[in-house]
This record gives structure tokens, sequence and C-alpha cells, in this order.
């Protein structure tokens, strides 16, 4: 009996992976374009969907023909920079009141054509501000927040980017360098390292979707937006840090085209299942109706603002947080032969990290650390940013 | 129409002499009293013995019996007993006292004895003695008596002879006794006083005197003059094989509507199902035309329409989900059940509000004349049912109950993460029934069923359903009848999610509502009946809400506001018999919906996508103040024409229309799904179907062949844009598409209902397609084409086979086959903003692959020796007998950047169980 019992509970709704059929998979364009209200080269991206299996493989689209037309007979020429990316060869700014629409010949002869798309009212950042929190996973930390007010009384849809840049040191920098002069005889020499090493520069940008929306039709406002949140465990923020958020304001299309595209990505959960079907953007193909076209695009005013704060004005008294990567440092023994050490060397992956004061067989006298943590040229660069205020 | 429930009565007397093909036994009675004797013939043959106790007696007998015929050996166990004995031809002996038991039924028991003795010249045969004193059986000699005064002068060619004729035993006069005059050619009856008068010749006249429930009499009658005789005449006690009277025979040839299914629930428990659990509704999806969305899918789709589409009562009263552990058990008790009517084609005018079907499932009236009871034990749940009367033979009261043990075991288990499992349900359910006088019963209904079940181990899901009904019959007059019914029903559905963190919450929905409805009866004339009434239901829904659980919780609560509508309908329906061959039933019912506040109402735009943009305000409704009103006629017309006695055509129309519909984006429904009443954004759903059939029954109805063909069109399909998310949601319409739907399909069944081997094969091919389209392209699916619907499944096999070795022994098996739902799969990824997303096809372009199953069932009755305490029945079955691993849903998941594809099944090894269910 007892047995009949196990099969049955073994059996009853048992849940497993399967690899979805590539037959199944569908080559589609891809289109992401904003034409924003700055005077720049815009950029349009082309790529290819790819299948599961193949890894961030999203190879460009090359050789289309790619314009923006606006209804007072202007257009705008892109050429492709890197394949799949296509700049317009001259600036220019999405200016309110015209329409504009993106056209796109690609190499295999098929044409592709946008809704026209005006640009939405302008709206600044009323305010972009750090406090410390905790987010819904219980991680402390501190989290980057947007407020918003659109006096205009229209629902406004605003989609955020940013770019962060962040001092950090390399967390095990060494004043000196191990240096092999010679193999055979084994002679090492230890040189000072250059200073400019310790303190460097990163910017990394966002990734994802962010998006948000007015709150209600009476209060036209976003307040206390999350545009992004740093962990206390995430080493970006563990000496000076640097944002710069774009934001977008952008059609309620645009938005529900990125909510949607958002919403598939996020896990699923049997109390928050999604309606999955093909995203429809506003992009069509001219010669096939049927064929889908993934992507948007869109018109926007972007606003932009930054603020810099310490990782010591949050966590006065906690612990610098953990570098991206395990520090540890070894000793490569060099009795009775000094092979690993000079392999080690040779192989330009690990800096020296102090010495350990013995020398037998089971350890070496010199320390190293893997090179990414005594130098931190590996990760950013040493070059202190224009915009960069201390 | 199908007369799966027969009617079963003992009548006559229909059998030959049945002692021809005895059985040769060979066994030895040593000292054992008659009982145990009947017990040692029972074991040795089938035969089985009927009889009183007291009339056994302390008769003690010995004997050995080597390959004797069994009447020898029972005429020498009887020998010097007063026992007489009768081997019928289905294997029964029949035990009686003094009297023999003839295996013919008296000469003309069934014609018009008068007539007969007038017109025949024949010779009427002399009709045995059924009455015996002595306990042996002769013929007893017939009396002489004499009557009047000779009077030699007399030239009278005729006396008059008259009389009583009284039952000996009560005194109550005989009516309709025949007195035949032997050789004579005359006759008579006697009246309803027990009366006679006849005219006899002088002389020497043999009276016969025969009747229902009587004892034949042959009296020697000489008369001299007018006189008197009374018949005290004996009851005779007379038996009986069993006459089977079918009702509703050609049922599905002869009524005119078209699409009804019955469900036999008796005979539901040979068919195999999982975990040996007798399901009626599982039965139901065997049968064209009603499928599910797979295996464990909670809900039905009938003929292409959604899940929500169908009336599910329970004695009246609506069970909104019911199902328990996501569909794949019946919450119904089937001890308890009476009959299951599924109206899928032409809906009675009496019921409304959905807009594909009504599952129409009675309980049983008991009829306990003392305590008796019924009970299963299976591998996952035990079931009891107990009946009892109340006040004799007025009232009775049956309680069932149902619960699932499979917790404890699951506990009790090493493995660690079942132990954390949990999957209890129960029900309950509860009838009374009384019996006032021949004009009124009542009868009350409760019934409850709640379930528990967790998937992960830090959420607990509950949902409950409840049904109460009140049922008054009343008889006016011969013609005239009415019920007044009230029912209230509820179904909750909560999740308790306990997790780690400060995320705790308590989420629920739940739905109920009040129905009062007075449903008449007028019977015309034989050609024309009405059925009328009235109704109004008052619902109140409770949509969604989310609170934190527990001091440290952080989560936000959430609460949709409450809503509340009120529908009613006024019906009508006659079925006029126009020709012999011809026969409309034709009803109409005028439903109208108010949704009541208080509520708010969100005003958007006309001609406008819903959404944020559009909004112009949102308007305050206060408590009872209509916001809006819906209706409008519903037609149910069908008519049949008899080509042949069993062999007919019809055809139906239908509209519906549905006030009240289920919010599920998942492509099957989910005991988790809300509902929503229509309102101010929302729109009722209508539906038209058209049908038409033939029907054509066999052998003497021992096949029914039946081939119906249907075409829908449905408006107002509540369907989802992609991406709608629709848990708590609070502007629902800014995520809901309503199009059009389309359904059309034939179903086939073949049924043999008598012999050894019965059962069915049912096949349908049908499709379903949906249509979501419009200016903006936001509010279209696939460009506003049509496209399959999530459960369209062109081809549906179903077979139900049950194979009876002997009475005690049958083997059953059936098979499903279906086309895979349709279902939308992701098709690649792709690069946006940096990150990686899924790109998905078009709404339903893909199919699961085709679901097929086969389950075996070895049933075997416990035999019905006396003295056995219980009626066994023994089910052994296997579900799922090849192992198909059928995928119940595909899904997909982004697991740290990854896409997973992920597949569910509910059964996919062979299921054995066993269940032991027995009566006493």
């Amino acid at each position: 009996m007892l047995f009949v019992i196990m099969i049955i509970f073994s059996a009853v709704n048992c849940t497993e992976e399967f690899e979805p059929k590539t037959e199944i998979f569908e080559s589609l364009l891809v289109i992401e374009g904003n034409i924003t209200d700055e005077l720049k080269r815009h950029e349009i991206l082309l790529s290819k969907t790819f299948r599961f299996e193949e890894e961030n493989s999203s190879l460009g689209e090359s050789n289309a023909e790619v314009m923006v037309v606006d209804n007072k007979g202007n257009e705008f020429i892109f050429e492709e920079t890197t394949p799949g990316v296509y700049r317009s060869i001259s600036p220019f700014q999405a200016v309110s009141g015209r329409e504009y629409t993106l056209s796109i010949r690609t190499n295999d002869e098929k044409s592709y054509i946008s809704s026209p798309m005006i640009l939405p009212v302008k709206n600044e950042i009323d305010n972009l501000y750090v406090e410390r929190m905790t987010n819904d996973e219980g991680l402390e930390g501190v989290g980057i927040f947007v407020d918003n007010f659109d006096p205009s009384g229209n629902a406004s849809f605003y989609r955020y980017e940013f770019e962060e840049t962040y001092r950090f040191n390399a967390p095990s920098f060494n004043d000196e360098d191990i240096v092999l002069d010679s193999e055979d005889p084994f002679v090492i020499d230890f040189v000072p390292r250059p200073q400019n090493k310790r303190t460097c520069y990163k910017t990394d940008v966002s990734q994802g979707i962010i998006i948000t929306k007015t709150e209600d039709f009476d209060e036209n406002r976003v307040s206390k937006f999350l545009v992004r949140f740093i962990g206390v465990d995430d080493y970006r923020n563990s000496d000076r840090y640097s944002i710069l958020v774009h934001q977008f304001v952008q059609s309620r299309e645009a938005h529900s085209f990125y909510e949607n595209v958002k919403s598939f990505s996020s896990s699923v959960t049997l109390f928050s299942q999604t309606q999955p079907g093909f995203i429809e953007g506003n992009i069509n193909s001219v010669d096939n109706s049927d064929e889908n076209v993934l992507g948007f695009f869109q018109v926007t005013s972007t606003t932009t603002k930054r603020i810099f704060f310490n990782y010591r004005d949050f966590f006065p008294t906690e612990p610098i947080p953990p570098f991206f990567v395990g520090c540890e440092s070894f000793a490569p023994i060099i009795v009775p032969i000094p092979v690993a050490l000079i392999n080690e060397l040779n192989a330009d992956r690990y800096l020296f990290d102090g010495e350990t004061g013995v020398n037998n067989i089971f350890e070496g006298p010199y320390l190293l650390v893997p090179k990414i943590c005594g130098d931190c040229t590996v990760l950013g660069t040493n070059k202190r940013p224009d915009f960069w205020e201390d | 129409m199908r007369f799966l429930i027969r009617i079963i009565f003992f009548f006559g007397l229909t059998v030959i002499y049945a002692q021809d093909n005895q059985p040769k036994v060979s066994l030895s009675f040593d000292n054992v009293n008659l009982k145990n004797a009947f017990s040692q013939i029972e074991e040795v043959t089938n035969y089985r013995f009927y009889f009183v106790d007291a009339w056994l007696g302390d008769k003690i007998v010995s004997g050995k019996y080597e390959n004797t015929p069994l009447n020898e050996v029972l005429e020498d166990i009887f020998k010097d007993t007063i026992l007489n004995f009768f081997i019928s031809n289905k294997k029964g002996i029949i035990i009686t006292r003094n009297s023999v038991i003839y295996d013919e039924l008296p000469k003309g028991f069934f014609g018009n004895e008068k007539k007969e003795t007038v017109d025949s010249g024949e010779e009427i045969k002399v009709n045995p003695v059924f009455q015996i004193k002595d306990g042996i059986s002769k013929k007893r000699r017939a009396q002489t008596i004499r009557i009047g005064r000779e009077n030699k002068n007399s030239d009278r060619s005729s006396f008059t002879l008259e009389g009583y004729a009284i039952n000996s035993r009560t005194g109550a006069p005989v009516s309709n006794l025949s007195i035949i005059v032997k050789n004579k050619n005359t006759g008579t009856d006697t009246d309803k006083n027990g009366y006679y008068e006849i005219e006899l010749s002088p002389g020497l006249n043999i009276l016969e005197t025969s009747a229902m429930g009587v004892a034949n009499q042959t009296k020697r009658i000489i008369i001299y003059n007018d006189g008197e005789l009374d018949f005290n005449l004996e009851e005779s006690l007379e038996v009986l094989d069993e006459v089977i009277i079918e009702s509703n025979v050609n049922e599905n040839v002869k009524s005119a509507i078209t699409g009804a299914e019955k469900v036999d629930v008796e005979e539901s428990k040979n068919i195999p199902l999982v975990l040996g659990e007798r399901d009626v509704l599982k039965v139901a999806t065997t049968l064209p035309g009603v499928t599910t969305a797979g295996e464990g899918a909670v809900g039905f789709n009938v003929r292409g329409g959604k899940s929500d589409q169908n009336l599910i009562l329970l004695d009246d009263a609506v069970v909104y989900n019911p199902q328990h552990f996501f569909g794949v058990f019946s919450a119904l008790n089937p001890f308890t059940l009476g009959e299951v009517n599924i109206y899928k084609g032409s809906i009675p005018a009496e019921y409304g509000g959905r807009l594909s079907s009504v599952f129409d499932i009675k309980t049983r009236d008991s009829d306990a004349k003392e305590f008796k009871g019924e009970a299963s034990i299976g591998p996952v749940t035990g079931n009891v049912v107990l009946e009892t009367p109340v006040f004799k033979d007025k009232s009775a009261l049956m309680v069932g109950g149902r619960v699932a043990y499979a917790n404890w075991i699951l506990r009790s288990l090493d493995e660690e993460n079942l132990q954390n499992s949990e999957a209890s349900f129960y029900d309950v359910v509860a009838k009374y029934n009384h019996k006032f006088n021949e004009n009124n019963k009542i009868s009350a209904t409760g019934y409850f069923s709640r379930d528990d079940f967790s998937i992960t181990s830090d959420s607990l899901y509950i949902y409950k359903n409840r049904a109460l009904s009140l049922n008054w019959e009343h008889k006016f007059n011969e013609k005239n009848r009415g019920n007044l019914i009230v029912v209230n029903s509820a179904y909750e559905f909560d999740i308790e999610f306990d997790g780690d963190t400060n995320g705790d919450f308590k989420l629920g929905n739940s739905i109920e509502e009040t129905e009062l409805k007075l449903k008449m009866k007028y019977l015309y004339s034989d050609r024309l009946k009405f059925d009328y009434g009235i109704s109004s239901k008052l619902y109140a829904l409770r949509p969604g809400n989310k609170k934190p659980d527990g001091a440290e919780s952080i989560v936000t609560p959430v609460n949709v506001p409450k809503e509340r509508g009120l529908e009613s309908a006024a019906f009508l329906s006659g079925k006029f018999d126009v020709t012999k061959k011809l026969l409309l039933d034709a009803g109409i019912r005028f439903s109208v919906f108010n949704t009541l506040g208080e509520s708010s109402q969100r005003i958007y735009q006309e001609g406008l996508p819903k959404n944020d943009g559009t909004l112009i305000e949102t308007r305050e409704f206060d408590k009872n103040e209509v916001v809006e009103t819906y209706g409008g006629p519903e037609l149910r017309l069908s008519a049949r024409y008899l080509i042949l006695p069993d062999f007919s055509v019809k055809a139906s129309y239908n509209n519906t229309i549905q006030y009240i519909h289920r919010l599920s984006n998942n492509t099957t429904a989910s005991p988790i799904d809300t509902w929503k009443l229509s309102d101010l954004n929302i729109e009722p759903q209508r539906a038209n179907q058209y049908s038409i059939g033939l029907y054509k029954n066999f052998n003497q109805n021992a096949y029914e062949l039946s081939l119906e063909g249907f075409y829908k069109r449905l408006d107002k399909i509540l369907d989802f844009k992609t991406g709608a998310q629709t848990l708590l949601n609070q502007n629902i319409e800014t995520e809901v598409l309503q199009g059009d739907g389309k359904s059309y399909g034939a179903e086939f069944l073949i049924r043999k209902n008598k012999g050894k081997f019965n059962g069915w094969l049912a096949y349908t091919y049908s499709r379903s397609f949906i249509k979501l389209d419009s200016p903006f392209r936001e509010e279209q699916v696939n460009d506003g084409d049509f496209f399959p619907s999530n459960f369209d499944r062109p081809h549906d096999i179903s077979m139900v086979t049950n194979y009876k070795f002997t009475r005690r022994f049958s083997l059953s098996a059936n098979f499903v086959y279906q086309t895979g739902r349709p279902v939308t799969f992701p098709i690649g990824n792709f690069n946006f903003n940096n990150s990686e997303f899924v790109v998905y096809s078009d709404r339903n372009k893909f199919r699961i692959p085709d679901f097929y199953r086969l389950d075996i069932g070895f049933n075997v009755e416990g035999n019905h020796k006396k003295g056995k305490v219980a009626h066994s029945f023994w089910t052994i079955s296997i579900y799922n007998v090849l192992g198909r691993n059928n995928p119940f849903s595909v899904f997909f998941v982004t697991d740290e950047g990854e896409i997973k594809g992920l597949q569910s099944s509910i059964f996919s090894v062979p299921v054995p169980s066993i269940t032991y269910s027995f009566k006493f």
C-alpha cells in the first residue's frame, strides 16, 4: 500500500525541464530605435532573434538602409558604424509638433516602416536622491530614487537609463611588483608599482528595462521611484559613486511595449502568470503583413541629472563590501624548483601581494593575488572623468 | 435522452419451467441446518437462495450427493418440510412456504377476460390453483354447490346468480374478478364493490374465477333457481421473475432537445479512474463535446466554450469549483448522487446565465426504511454515506463525507521534499427530504468542500465551496405543480504565503450568490405541457485582497473593491406534440442583469482603447444604486421529427447570455482565478448555437447511434491583452479584450447498453476560434484574425467499455485521445537595452503533444450470501497503463538570465490503485 502511495506522489504533478524544440525557432528582425530631443547623432540598432541554446550570439543586421523621415519632408539618413549599429550621418534633434517615421530596407530587400511618432512633452527630473534601504529580498543597501511632477496634467510614462561611474580601490594593491629577471638561473627583482594603479573609475550602463508611470489620474506624480538599488555587498558602492540618470518621457504605446517585454522575462510563479504572446511593436513589414517584427521606434524627450555620494555617507561603520571577485592570495613554492612561480609570472595573471616569511616545499616566500585585485586598471580606468567631483 | 438510468422493478411471472439445465452437484451435509445447507450449495454452484429465515425452522439435514441434479438435492432436503422451492432461470432458488411457484402467468393475465369469453369459441383451460393448504402441491378439488330450490314447474331457460367477491383475509371486495362459465362462452366481471350478476343455464355450471392477486377458484354449481353465491377469495402469492420496465426507452430518439447527455451514476463505478475514485464528472468528459483543458485541469470546455461558461448545479445550487486537487478528483460524492444531466445543445429555458452548458446534478432522495450505509476505502480517500429514516415513511436523512488522508502519509514518508507537501481535502453533503403528504414535499441539501494543498513549502492554498439548497415541491392539482427553490452558494480561494523573509501575506478572493426561483409545471393536455417561472439571483464578489501576514510583514495591502449584481429572469417553455411524429420544444427566457453599487467605475473615452490615457473620470455609485443594466431575450427552440419509431432528426437553436466572467489568463482554469461581474466597462458574453442531429436505435435499443453537428457564434468573449496580469488588478478592464468566438463540430456516439459487453465510443471533431480585433494595435491579437482558442482540440476520441464475465467479475477499459491543446511558445531570444529577452510566437500558434491514455480496471462484486454483513465491491485499476507522459502545461521561466522550458504533467507513469467499497 505504501508503495502505491509513493508511486502516486512521485507521479503527481511533476514538473520537469525540457529543451524547447529548435524547429519552432523563428528568426525575426529586432529594431531598437530612440530619437530624442537632444542634438546628436542618434542610433538605431538592428539585430535578429537567436535560438535559446545560442549564448547571446545576437548578430547585428548589417547592410540595411535606415532612414528617419519627418512630416515636413526632412530625411535623416543613417549609416552603419559597427555591425547592426546605425548612426545618423549628421546630428539632429526631434522637434515637437512633427511626426517621425522610421523606414528600413534590409539586405534581403525587405522593407519595414514604423507608425509615425511624435515628441512627448518634456519633463524634468524634480529630484534625484539616495537613501539607505532594504529591498524586497531583505537585502540592505542604498536606493537611488526619482521624484517627478508633471504640471501639464497628462498621464505620463517614463523610461530610465543610467550610467553609473564609481571610484574604487584595488583591494590588494601593493607598492611593489615582482619581476622575473631570469628563469635560469632563477633571478627575481622588486620594482615599485605605479601609484595610479591603486584608484580607478569605472562606468557601467544600465541593463534591462526601467519604466514607470504617473500614479493615477488625480496626481500626475512619480514619487520615490527606485531607479537603481545597490546592495551592501556590491563593491560598486565601496568608495565614491556617481549616477547619471536619463529620463525619457515616452508614449503610452511605448510604455506598454516595454512593460510586456519586461514582464515575460521576470520569473513566473503560479500566482503571477502573464498572458504570453507576440509583443506587437509599432513597426510593420511593408510587403508581408503576416511577418512579425519585434521592436519599437520611439521619439522621446529626455533630461538627465547626476548625483554623487560616498559609501561612508550611508554606512559609516560597516565593513567595506567584498570585491567583485575573490582575492585569495597564494604562495607558489620555489624549492626545489621555482617552476610554478615562473609559470605564474609569465602568464601575467597574478601580482605580488607581500611575503610569507617562509620558504619550504609546502609554501613559497612570495604571495600572489589575481591581477584584478592588485591593479585597478584591469577593471577600470585611472583617468579621472571630466564630470567627476570629489 | 439516454436511458442509462433504468427503473427496474419486479412485476410478474415470465419464466419457463427452468429446471431443464440443472447443474449436477456433489456435496455432503452433515447434520447441518437448512441455512448452512444453502450456503454449501451456493458455494459449489453459482445459484443463490432467496428465503425468509423464520420459515426454515430447526430442520437438520444430512446426506451425501454425488453428481446429483440440483433439484433432486433440494427435493431431498425439503422432503419433510412445508417448504417448496423454485429454481429460476436467473440462477436463483426461491424458497416458499406452502405455495408452489408456477412459472407462467395465469392465462389471460394481461387480456380482457370478458371479451375473450364472449367472442372466443375455444375451450378455456383450467387454471392451476395457486393456494395450497397442506403444503404439498396438488390441485384442489372443486366444491359442488347447489343453488336455489328446484321448481319443477319452471320453464325458465336461465337463472340469475348474484353475489359478492371478497378477499377472505381483509374482507375487502375484489373488483374486476372475472367469472367464467366453463364451456359455455359466457362470463362476467365483478364491479368495484365486488358485486356480480350472471345468467346461468339450469343444471351444472362450472364457474372459474381469476383476478390479479387472488387465487383462482373453480366451483361446480348446480343451479335450480335464482340465487346468491359469494366468493371468498384468498390472496395468491405469485412469483416473480424480474420484468424490466425501461423508462425513457428511445428517449434519445424521442425527445426534442439536442445535445443532452445523461451520466449513469451507478454504472460509473465500473469505469476505471485515477486512484480508484468514482467520478461522474470524469465520465462526462468521455462524452462527445465535453473536454477538459488537460489532465488535472479544473473546469470543462463544452463545445468550444470557455470553462467559465458551464453552469454546474448541485440540487439547483451552483458549485463554482466541483473538483478537488487541481481537478484530479471530483468534489461531488458519487455515493450521494442520483442523476446527472448535461445540456450542451438545447438548454432548458429555466436555466441561464452561462453560455455553453448546464450540468444538472441531483443528489438522490433517500428512501431509507432503516439505517443503511455505503463506504469505500481507496489509497487516497475514504468515503462514507449513511442514510436513516427520521419520520417513518415520511422523511429520511442522508449524510456523506469524504476525506483524503494523503496528508499524514506524505508526512510519514522519509522523502524530505514530500514532508513539507500538503494535499488534503474533504467534502460533506447532507440531504434531508420530507414528504408531508401527497402534495407537499421538501428537500434540503447542504454541501461543503475544502482543499488545502501546497506546491512549495512556503505557500498554502485553500479553496472552499459551499452550496445550500431548499426545495419545496407542491402539487396544486393533477395539472399544476410547482417548486419554490432557495439556494445559496459560495466559493473562496486563499493563499497563505509564509516564507523566510518579511514578505508574508494572505491573498484571497471569494464569490457568493443567493437565488430564489419559482418553477411551475402546467400539463395542459397530453400533447401540450408548459414550464414557466421566475428567478432572481444576487451576487456578491470580493475580487481579491492581499494583506500582510504577521507583524514583521512589509507587504502593502491591496484590496480590489467588492462587486454586487442582480440577475433576474422569467421563463416560459412548452412541449407540443404537433403530430405523432413532430414534437416542438420551445422556450423563451428573458434575463436582466443589474450591476449594483456601491462601486466606483472608471469612464473612458468612447471608441478608444481603455487605458490611463483615455480615462475621463471615476464615477462613484452608492449602495444598491444601479450602475448598468444589461439583458435580453434568450430563445431555446428545438424540434424533433420521427422518421421511424426509432429514428429521428432534430434541430435546435439556442441563444444564451452570460453576465459573470472568470478572469483566467492561464491557459487552463485554476482555482485562483477570480470572477468578475459585468459592469460599465465589461459587457456580458452572448452566444448563438445551431445544432442538428440524427438519432437511431438498433436491436430493441441495445445500440444507440447519434450524430450531431453544431455551429456556435459567440460575442464579447473575454480574453486578455498580451502581457496582461489579472491577479489583484484593480483596473481589469484595461487588460481585457472582448472579441468574437466561433466554434463548430460534429459529434458521433455509438453506445451499447445491453449485454455482457457494453460501453460507448465517442468521436468529436470540433474547432474553436476567437478573434480579438480592433482599430488599435494594442487591442489586436494575431493581427485581428481568428485564431484557435486555448481549448481547440480538433480530434477527440473516447472509448469506454465494460465486459462482464459473470455477475461478479467485470473488466473495464477506457481510452482517450485528444489533439494537443494550442499553446504560445517562446520562439527565440533577443537583445534589447543591453539585456536578453524572450520573444513569444503569435498567440496559440503551436500545440502541446497529443494526449492519449488507456486505463484498465477490474471489478469484483462480492457475493450476496445471506448473513454477510455488507455487500462489497472491489476495484483494481491501473490509470495510464501506457505510462504516457502527457504534458498538462508548458511554460517558460527566466532564471538568472537563462530561459528554461518547463512542462508539467500530472500522471506520467501507470498509477495502480485498489479500492474497496461496501454497502450495509
